[in-house]
């Protein structure tokens, strides 16, 4: 938060099919549908996100992600993000307030991993769904499937991982979390980074297929809640990539499958804290197997291979 | 442009299994779903007689010659994968990202939607789909045609 960017905002997925989407990420992953726009475009929210939307569905001809949306404190800090953006080299354009509804103006740039990523000071504040600000309970009831409080990362996959993260450090204040390297002082296969406190905001994979989707995560509560999760999976036949786990980066609680147009999503529980002060935890490449997938220690296929 | 996508594709005549047809069988018997091409087309039979007007398929790999039973409302992936649960063809199972990729040679199929990034619609002319939207009509013939995981 050192340089005025808070969190991720929003994600915005393409689908080939709208409807069949929107009834996987309500009815099997629990987020809210909380408006459509005259795009036809749906925006769809956790229960404990606090502004109208976090997620966005957009019908196309392919499978992906149009862009990833982090917040940042005030429009003055907007301004001035952009024009260091631009001092560093990136090509900025405005998005003028509006083409998403209920959110403010965007300001969008090239990652040199090949994604879209904006950033955004004003969106529609509508609090945590279902609870009140003032002694809130606990949880809403009215939940459906898995119940997931809040989009919480993505990971995405492109070649110039390191100028990333230069880039999200230097200019936008992520800082480094955890990263995979191919030996001692060697190239980074992997890094993740944090705006805050949280394991991480965004994961950054090395990989010839540039400007590619890997995963959106969603948070949920606790391992109990990944089990449901699991068990929501099977009884609905839903595309499984891997079964509930730990991953050794992070530490956190995993599981993965896929939504109804091949657009890999997470839900996640727990996950290490760092504070801005801890220098990156490092794994090595020969470890990879243990640092995804903690308990069998296996990268599977598919969990390489398939991306949007 | 909907309509395309549930067109049918006519393809050639059913292609005679290569000569790879004994080593894929030899495989296969470690899986309790196929043990040799007799086996499939007396059971083939036997679930037509069963299911009526939609007949299972049988699909072949031009590659090794091993064939798959390809249920009524099934996908050409669905068999696959329960034929090897481990196979490197499967992906999402989605239609999203391209790792079932195959041309199909011979047969008759319905196609749902695929990710236009990985079956444009000159690749969709030259027959090739996405496994995992591929409800074969009849028989066919297949080559695995993956996307090169180092390039896209």
């Amino acid at each position: 938060m050192r340089k005025g960017v808070i969190r991720p905002g929003h994600v915005q997925l393409r689908v080939l099919d709208l409807e069949p989407a929107v009834k996987h990420y309500t009815e099997l992953v629990g987020l809210i549908e909380t408006h459509r726009d005259a795009m036809g475009r749906v925006y769809l929210k956790g229960w404990s996100d606090t502004e109208l939307f976090s997620v966005v569905l957009r019908e196309a001809d392919e499978a992906g992600m149009d862009c990833q949306g982090f917040k940042v404190r005030d429009d003055a800090t907007l301004s001035a993000l952009g024009r260091d953006l631009a001092a560093w080299g990136t090509q900025v354009e405005e998005i003028a307030p509006g083409e998403l509804d209920h959110c403010g103006r965007r300001l969008r740039f090239l990652s040199p991993s090949g994604h879209t990523l904006e950033l955004y000071a004003d969106k529609a504040y509508t609090g945590r769904w279902g609870i009140s600000r003032v002694e809130p309970e606990a949880w809403p009831r009215g939940l459906r499937g898995m119940r997931v409080q809040r989009f919480d990362h993505c990971q995405l996959h492109g070649r110039d991982i390191e100028a990333t993260r230069d880039l999200l450090s230097e200019v936008l204040g992520f800082y480094v979390t955890e990263h995979v390297l191919d030996q001692e002082g060697g190239r980074n296969l992997a890094i993740f980074m944090s705006l805050a406190m949280k394991a991480h905001d965004i994961a950054l994979i090395l990989d010839e297929r540039h400007g590619t989707f890997h995963h959106a995560a969603f948070h949920v509560e606790s391992w109990e809640s990944l089990l449901r999760a699991g068990d929501l999976i099977a009884m609905t036949g839903t595309s499984l990539d891997t079964a509930p786990t730990r991953h050794g980066i992070t530490h956190g609680q995993t599981t993965y499958f896929f939504d109804p147009s091949g657009n890999r999503n997470e839900v996640f529980a727990g996950g290490d804290v760092h504070y801005p002060d801890q220098p990156p935890s490092v794994w090595y490449e020969k470890n990879l197997g243990k640092a995804i997938f903690y308990h069998h220690q296996k990268l599977s296929e598919k969990f390489m291979t398939a991306l949007t | 442009m909907r309509q395309d996508w549930e067109e049918t594709l006519e393809m050639g005549a059913f292609a005679v299994a290569p000569s790879g047809l004994g080593q894929g069988m030899a495989r296969a018997g470690q899986h309790r779903s196929i043990s040799c091409r007799r086996d499939l087309e007396g059971r083939r039979e036997l679930e037509a007689a069963q299911a009526g007007p939609c007949a299972p398929a049988l699909a072949t790999d031009q590659a090794t010659g091993r064939a798959v039973l390809v249920g009524p409302s099934e996908t050409l992936l669905q068999a696959i994968e329960r034929d090897n649960p481990r196979s490197a063809t499967v992906g999402c199972r989605n239609g999203g990202c391209g790792v079932c990729r195959v041309q199909l040679l011979s047969g008759k199929v319905r196609l749902g939607k695929m990710s236009r990034r990985f079956v444009t619609v000159d690749m969709e002319r030259e027959r090739f789909a996405l496994a995992c939207r591929v409800y074969p009509q009849g028989d066919l013939t297949f080559r695995l045609a993956p996307l090169d995981p180092r390039a896209l």
